[in-house]
């Protein structure tokens, strides 16, 4: 179980990236929603040792996050948001390299561990390719692969299938699927499909805080019953986004098709439908004070 | 229009971008702080230049254009176009309708203005301070154009070529460092060109001189301070030339990058090169076929059985762990460092600079060295040092910034492993690489030793050198780097402060400021002997190594706890190695400065020297005192420890025709002189740290002799050298040499000693002392003073005893009598058969070669010159004894002293001859025998200098330098040849018209060797003269009066010049000749021939020749023309009297067809001006 408690993080120049977060993730793969600003790979940093908060605490299994760093990371796999390989390098001496930064010495377990891990991302077959010429989808699972080196008991991947076409996706979420049954897995993504396929328990934050925490599961519960959708002419739905809680519109064949949340039938021409994760996603960050 | 509307809407965004960054404001900060610097430093105050005299200020903009602009230049221009490339800035400004040639002229224009603005500040700098009055500067009335004028001309011109390259390589190659390695090795080549070129092509050498540098400069030789302040730099043609070429060269960059800067970038190739390559993956189209192949893959992931993780052993604690990190991250540095696509480029530079271009460095004389490994080594080292700065400067802050601009950071940053893995992995793998260019290095300069064949490799030099000169300095470069990158976190601020800095040092060291302690890098402070290796040097190296690493170490840390990841723990442990190495440094710092403190720094002897003229010189300067009539001697050597011990009996002789009541003896003060007493005096002597007053009891009487006994101790050197002194004598292992011409004196000198006495005006000004005087003449009936300069003294009879380690030879003037074995030790017992004049002492372990009584004694691995010096030594005597009369030593030796000087010393019967001065050259048909030509004038001295002392008076290096000079010449001329004595007088020539002072020049008559130009006359003109003398006279007429000077004048009176004219002019009797004398000796007389007509026709099977020639200069001096085939075989000639203005016409009959017509094309008239010498048909 990882806890955080009353995190805090303001930069230099005066922006409050986290404003005190609150939460406990258990074994499993928990996911991280926000939009773009959110604060969530703030959170990430702070969690990978690589930035250090103004307050608040993290530990897990008795290791402090925060202070003692060496720790942390011996237990860390970290696939960042936005990261780079060496492209002089091939794939195998990358990851060797990483395996023994990462404290695996002996030779035979590295590099079993290696070929394990390369046949997990499919790239075994591109081990010793240079990583210049790897393309997005292989560098991503070239990322995955150096984030599980080691069998990290804390993983966390900052927007993980960004980049990823849908096959490798698929590829990825079965894999962190697997290996997150006893381990702390922390899926930050701005995808909300990604947390309602992969993760039991996610948490939404916004402007540095966290605004809802839950499993999926239980946020679909609360919109049973509550979410509307109707097709209407564009000059109608700019009527009714002023009018009622609009939690998503989309262009369909010329029209707006709306949805919005509510207990009642909003207005003419909304009928109910199924909810969806990213009703509840959006009617929190849509909307200042969340769902009522 | 709209094309050039974009384009100067790109230079406005790029100088507004500029203004927003940080690194033009520091480089305009620095260049104004530079001309500040520069403009109050050292040279214009003491030479006397005028702060905004026309020279100086083109001396300055020239010197800024070499020191400080191709650096910061290529941190501008180089990746101009790299750095939109990686912003991802250059896509939407291509998908603009903007050309390419428009978009690079944007970039071009915009950065180049900006680093025209950011020079600027240096001529503002240096226009403002000409209004500002301090002591000792002089200033001329205020003036605007020539800042303008040279400016434009020496910077703004310099700076437009070069930062035309460094912006085209940039564009192309997209690789920064490949620009900063080329601009560094940019200035190798620089020296290179200019010093191949100057050699090979006379007259064109302004026009290879890129920077102008040694243009400018050459204005200044031979000139006063006060022609100088009033001369204007002229930019002649072929300077023009030179200036038009950059631009012309800077229009060709462009070209070249308009050409291949494509707008479309070509599809990789497949394997990438990153950003530290050539190509950066912003540029790069992925290639997704096959890879995302998703039908086959989906298969793939149905089919496959997915294996198991397993949970390998993990240990990040202990040093077992640690070193296996640093080592993985050291291997994965360096690969990515050696993957470079830059050093493709930069390695066979490096090695080019640091090996091939070594041949070509030449020694005394122009004359090529001997390709010696010694030599190789720290002439590789010395090229290497400033490349290696370079290189290593850009590259870690490359390979500092590299993790960051790749994205790699937070993946490595977030893994188990300390701070000191990632940053001293860095460090090391930069140290790798910079021992590898150096391996590089060291095997051209090997295989172009092997390749000349003309010495045995050997590689202790190297690994000596390299070990503990280079690698340490390159280690410390590697540290500044590494740590202004992570405290600045930019690595262009990184980049300009790491300039600055090196910069800094550099003008203390130019200031004569940079001593041990603020010389990072030895520069200056070592000089490698194959005698010595560094020996002299070894404690200093030492310390300054333990001193210099523990800033190394402080460096390091002080990254540490600054690095952005580091943890708390960690920084505190940084923290705490820091502290501890900066400590360690300042005990290092210490000791060397104790060590530097033991021995007399030059401000000290300075003073020594005023203190020693303020107390002795108004009683003892003229002041008839006793002389050596006869030494005995014991010298006990202590090579190890660099100390002697000596005891002695000097028999004092009074030759004056005075009573003599006090016996002033000069003494060196550093020395521990144990006892020192005179017989005949029972009084307490007078003790001053400089010498002793002994009062006669009674009066010493014209002719009477007495005693004086001494015992000392020395140690020589003391304490470490600075970086202006150049040790003269020395007590080493490698060799010993007592005698060197220095001011210390290592005897009980007898009077005062005038050559104690500062010459320097502005030195002595600042002491407040006023123009030396001249000292008082003698006549040539009178005695020399005892100790006049010690070269030479009043002949006296010698017999020395040198005790050494048994493994050495020891040599002293006379003949060995006697050796005998003491212990470990062995005694060699010299005595000489005449009087000699002065005493000297070389020990070493020798090899030894005779032939007859002429012996070379020399370095074992030195063997290649020494037939060569004997058939000189062997050729000399018997020509100067047929020529000059008999001598009456019969051994001759010249022995070899460890390289720490360049000079030779001709003492009776042994001449000490530097190891650097003609052991280790080259011979070869195109320059100076420089081994030939030293013995020759060497040997010389024995009769004009031993044979013949000539009296204190002016004109006196005439007939001692000029004599020696022309002796070796007309040797030269009767054993080499025509072809050789000519290189030799065309090299004559050409240094007496570089050094002449050209509005001061004295006459012959008049030389008195007080002013740093006179040597130039007192050697090279005076034996050019003679040599012209002997032209017109004959060599039997000009023998003839040489012998009779010798004759007359050895062991008893000394001449004057006058009295060496007399008996020359004897030889012509009708008088004929009178006008040489008075155009050569008594004024000051420079023809300058030039051919104004030439015409050829064919009569019969002849060809005739008219021409008429002019000399522009001054003299009456005749002159041979000669029409000249091109093979030179055959020529026909016609001597023409070309006299002072007139013109003068001949015809030239030749049965062959000639080419060329030449003035004097054996250089046996001094001509100021060649250029014009030849007429070609």
């Amino acid at each position: 179980m990882l806890k955080i408690f009353g995190l805090r993080k303001t930069y230099a120049g005066g922006v409050r990236a986290l404003n005190g977060i609150d939460l406990e993730i258990p074994a499993g793969m928990f996911g991280l929603l926000g939009p773009n600003g959110a604060g969530k790979t703030t959170l990430m940093k702070i969690l990978a040792t690589l930035l250090d908060p103004d307050e608040g605490t993290a530990a897990m299994d008795g290791i402090d996050l925060i202070g003692d760093k060496a720790a942390t990371r011996r237990m860390l796999g970290y696939l960042p948001q936005d990261f780079g390989l060496y492209p002089t390098l091939t794939a195998e001496q990358m990851l060797d390299y990483l395996a023994r930064l990462k404290g695996i010495n002996n030779a035979r377990e590295r590099r079993a561990h290696l070929d394990a891990l390369l046949e997990r991302v499919n790239l075994s077959s591109e081990r010793k390719q240079k990583l210049g010429a790897y393309s997005g989808g292989m560098r991503q699972r070239f990322g995955i692969a150096q984030a599980l080196l080691g069998s990290p008991r804390l993983i966390i991947v900052d927007e993980p299938t960004a980049g990823l076409d849908l096959e490798e996706r698929i590829r990825f979420h079965n894999l962190l699927s697997e290996i997150a049954a006893d381990v702390v897995v922390i899926l930050s993504t701005h995808i909300v499909s990604d947390v309602s396929n992969l993760c039991d328990q996610m948490a939404v934050i916004r402007r540095g805080e966290i605004i809802a925490s839950c499993s999926p599961s239980d946020a679909l519960d609360r919109l049973t019953g509550r979410v509307w959708e109707a097709v209407v002419a564009r000059d109608r739905a700019a009527q009714l986004k002023s009018q009622l809680a609009i939690v998503s519109s989309q262009m369909t064949a010329g029209r707006v098709k709306l949805r919005a949340i509510a207990d009642t039938c909003p207005d003419e021409g909304f009928a109910p439908a199924a909810p969806t994760l990213e009703d509840y996603y959006f009617s929190l960050v849509n909307h200042q004070g969340g769902l009522k | 229009m709209s094309e050039a509307k974009a384009i100067i809407a790109i230079i406005r965004a790029e100088m507004s971008l500029n203004l927003r960054r940080v690194a033009p404001w520091l480089l305009f900060i620095l260049f104004c702080g530079n001309a500040a610097l520069w403009n109050s430093g050292v040279p214009v105050n003491t030479r006397g230049w005028a702060t905004n005299s026309d020279f100086n200020i083109a001396r300055l903009m020239a010197g800024f254009s070499f020191l400080t602009l191709p650096l910061f230049t290529a941190m501008m221009m180089g990746d101009v176009v790299i750095r939109d490339i990686r912003l991802g800035v250059d896509a939407i400004l291509l998908s603009k309708p903007i050309s390419r040639i428009g978009y690079l002229t944007g970039k071009f224009f915009g950065n180049f203005l900006t680093l025209v603005a950011c020079a600027f500040g240096y001529a503002l700098t240096l226009f403002l301070v000409q209004s500002v009055a301090t002591e000792g500067r002089i200033s001329l009335a205020w003036r605007t154009t020539p800042y303008i004028k040279h400016f434009v001309l020496l910077i703004v011109i310099s700076q437009l070529a070069m930062a035309a390259f460094c912006f085209a390589v940039g564009a192309i190659t997209r690789s920064a460092k490949l620009v900063y390695g080329l601009v560094i090795i940019s200035y190798v080549l620089y020296i290179a060109l200019a010093s191949l070129v100057g050699n090979r092509l006379p007259g064109l050498e302004s026009l290879f001189d890129l920077l102008l540098l040694e243009w400018v400069n050459r204005a200044s030789r031979g000139q006063s301070a006060a022609a100088i302040n009033n001369s204007m730099i002229v930019y002649d043609g072929i300077v023009i030339a030179n200036r038009l070429m950059l631009i012309f060269l800077a229009a060709a960059c462009l070209f070249i990058a308009w050409l291949r800067f494509g707008k479309t970038e070509k599809r990789s190739s497949g394997v990438s090169h990153g950003t530290l390559g050539l190509a950066s993956p912003v540029e790069r189209l992925y290639d997704e076929t096959g890879a995302m192949d998703f039908a086959s893959e989906k298969e793939v992931i149905t089919e496959r059985r997915l294996v198991a993780l397993t949970r390998p052993t993990i240990s990040t604690e202990g040093l077992p762990a640690r070193w296996s990190q640093f080592i993985a991250a050291t291997v994965v540095e360096f690969r990515l460092l050696i993957a470079e696509r830059s050093l493709i480029v930069l390695a066979p530079l490096v090695m080019i600079s640091g090996g091939l271009f070594l041949g070509s460095f030449s020694g005394p004389f122009d004359a090529p060295l001997a390709p010696l490994s010694s030599i190789y080594a720290a002439n590789s080292a010395t090229a290497l040092l400033i490349t290696l700065f370079g290189v290593m400067i850009f590259y870690t802050g490359e390979a500092i910034d590299r993790d960051r601009e790749l994205k790699v950071e937070d993946a490595l940053w977030s893994s188990p492993a300390p701070d000191q893995v990632f940053l001293l992995s860095k460090f090391a793998a930069l140290f790798a690489l910079a021992s590898l260019l150096v391996f590089l290095s060291f095997l051209t300069a090997v295989t172009g030793q092997i390749i000349k064949r003309a010495a045995p490799v050997d590689i202790a030099p190297y690994l000596i050198i390299y070990s503990a000169i280079l690698l340490p300095s390159v280690a410390l470069m590697i540290a500044g780097a590494t740590v202004l990158n992570v405290l600045l976190r930019d690595k262009y601020l990184a980049h300009a402060a790491g300039l600055a800095l090196a910069g800094g040092f550099f003008y203390l060291l130019q200031q004569g400021r940079a001593g041990w302690l603020l010389n990072p890098v030895l520069y200056n402070l070592w000089t490698y002997s194959d005698m010595t290796g560094l020996e002299p040097y070894r404690k200093g190296v030492f310390l300054h190594r333990a001193f210099w690493l523990a800033i190394t170490l402080a460096s390091l840390a002080l990254a540490h706890t600054f690095f952005r990841r580091g943890a708390t723990r960690e920084r505190r442990r940084a923290t705490v190695i820091a502290i501890a190495s900066l400590i360690i440094a300042v005990g290092a710092g210490i000791l060397i400065n104790n060590e530097i403190n033991r021995g007399p720094d030059s401000k000290w002897l300075e003073a020594a020297r005023i203190r020693y003229e303020e107390k002795f010189a108004s009683s003892y300067r003229d002041a008839p005192q006793p002389q050596w009539s006869r030494v005995d001697l014991t010298v006990e050597l202590f090579p190890s420890e660099h100390r002697l011990h000596a005891r002695g009996i000097f028999k004092l002789e009074n030759r004056t025709k005075q009573q003599i009541e006090t016996a002033f003896v000069s003494l060196d003060p550093t020395f521990d002189w144990r006892e020192l007493s005179i017989d005949g005096v029972s009084r307490p002597p007078r003790i001053d740290e400089l010498g002793r007053v002994f009062t006669f009891d009674v009066p010493l009487q014209p002719n009477e002799t007495t005693t004086l006994r001494a015992k000392w101790d020395a140690t020589i050197p003391q304490g470490l050298r600075r970086a202006s002194s150049v040790w003269t004598n020395f007590i080493l292992e490698g060799g010993t040499l007592l005698g060197g011409p220095d001011f210390l004196e290592w005897l009980p000198m007898m009077g005062y000693l005038s050559k104690w006495e500062i010459s320097d005006e502005t030195v002595r000004q600042s002491y407040g002392k006023a123009k030396q005087t001249k000292l008082a003449e003698t006549r040539n009936s009178e005695p020399l003073p005892a100790s006049d300069g010690g070269f030479p003294v009043a002949p006296f009879d010698l017999r020395v005893e040198i005790i050494a380690p048994r493994d050495q030879t020891a040599l002293s003037s006379g003949r060995l009598v006697e050796t005998r074995d003491e212990g470990e030790r062995r005694a060699f017992v010299y005595e000489t058969e005449q009087r000699v004049s002065g005493l000297v002492i070389v020990c070493a372990p020798y090899a030894e070669k005779w032939r007859g009584d002429l012996a070379v004694y020399y370095h074992p691995c030195h063997s290649f010159n020494v037939d060569s010096l004997l058939d000189a030594m062997e050729a000399a005597r018997r020509k100067y004894e047929r020529d000059y009369g008999p001598l009456p030593y019969r051994d001759l030796r010249m022995a070899e002293f460890p390289g720490l000087a360049r000079f030779a010393i001709s003492y009776a019967t042994t001449i000490p001859c530097s190891e650097n001065l003609v052991f280790i050259s080259r011979e070869d048909a195109e320059h100076v025998n420089a081994n030939y030509f030293a013995a020759a004038h060497e040997i010389a001295h024995q009769w004009f200098g031993h044979r013949v002392v000539a009296a204190r008076a002016a004109g006196r290096g005439v007939l001692l330098e000029g004599l020696a000079e022309y002796a070796a010449g007309a040797l030269m001329d009767e054993t080499l040849g025509k072809q050789a004595t000519m290189i030799f007088r065309r090299f004559e020539e050409r240094t007496y018209l570089d050094n002449r002072a050209i509005d001061g020049e004295p006459s012959l008559i008049d030389v008195d060797g007080l002013s740093p130009s006179d040597s130039a006359i007192i050697y090279q003109k005076a034996g050019l003269v003679f040599h012209m003398m002997e032209n017109l006279i004959g060599r039997e007429r000009m023998n003839a009066a040489l012998r009779e000077y010798v004759a007359r004048f050895a062991e008893s009176a000394h001449p004057r010049i006058a009295d060496l004219i007399a008996i020359l002019k004897k030889q012509t009797p009708d008088g004929s000749m009178d006008w040489f004398y008075d155009e050569w000796f008594y004024r000051v007389t420079l023809p300058d021939f030039r051919i104004t007509a030439a015409t050829m026709k064919k009569e019969g099977n002849d060809y005739i020749i008219e021409f008429s020639i002019e000399n522009i200069g001054d003299g009456s001096m005749p002159v041979l023309v000669e029409a000249v085939a091109g093979d030179e075989r055959s020529a026909s000639s016609a001597q023409v009297l070309a006299s002072q203005g007139a013109t003068a016409r001949g015809s030239i009959r030749c049965a062959f067809k000639p080419e060329q017509l030449v003035i004097d094309r054996l250089h046996d008239v001094i001509d100021k001006d060649r250029s014009n010498n030849t007429h070609i048909f």
